[in-house]
């Protein structure tokens, strides 16, 4: 799933470790998000759209095939 | 007490641990690992829940799921595998290799008994 996380974080000037902190996950999880490499969960999600005012549909796309966990 | 300090403090007691049991046994001592693995076990309990932040969440959860399915597939195979080789190459006169390769097949049916009971409680109830 492909995702725009690392720009949203850099509009609100929030470093990994700080949105990690508001978000109530580690700063691994925020990495393996913005590499693509980890699909979060539906409420991690949610929280994430909640923080940035935004939808979730702004944030994660969907690509057949693509990787993740 | 952040995470570094922790895991230091973590490889330290484990390290103390695994001292401890090494000279029981080879002090002949039956007595002394149980309450001091116990008491390590507490003591690492204790200070994770002093450390700052987030230490596990989803991630850490859904890794921890996957590696603990791939260990049961891989311990029941190489179990079972195993086991029934040294039972089957046991002549008669070693006991002790029919014994471990008993050990190993009942350890890897049980490890499956306990995953298939586990599965299913956890399935009924979500």
């Amino acid at each position: 799933m492909k995702n725009t996380l690392r720009v949203y974080r850099a509009m609100h000037d929030l470093t990994q470790e700080e949105l990690a902190q508001k978000l109530g996950v580690t700063r691994q999880t925020v990495l393996s998000i913005e590499k693509g490499k980890y699909d979060p969960s539906l409420e991690l999600a949610f929280k994430m759209a909640s923080l940035f005012q935004v939808r979730i549909e702004d944030i994660f796309s969907h690509q057949e095939g693509s990787q993740g966990s | 007490m952040s995470r570094r300090v922790f895991l230091v403090c973590g490889a330290a007691i484990v390290t103390a641990l695994v001292a401890l049991v090494g000279w029981a046994v080879a002090a002949g001592n039956s007595v002394v690992p149980v309450p001091g693995v116990v008491a390590g076990a507490l003591l690492l309990y204790l200070l994770r829940r002093r450390v700052r932040g987030v230490t596990h969440d989803e991630r850490n959860y859904r890794i921890g799921e996957k590696a603990s399915r791939f260990t049961v597939r891989v311990f029941a195979f190489v179990a079972a595998i195993v086991g029934t080789t040294l039972v089957a190459a046991d002549a008669g006169d070693s006991s002790s290799m029919e014994t471990v390769g008993l050990t190993l097949a009942f350890s890897a049916c049980a490890l499956l008994i306990l995953y298939a009971v586990s599965y299913a409680y956890l399935s009924r109830r979500s």
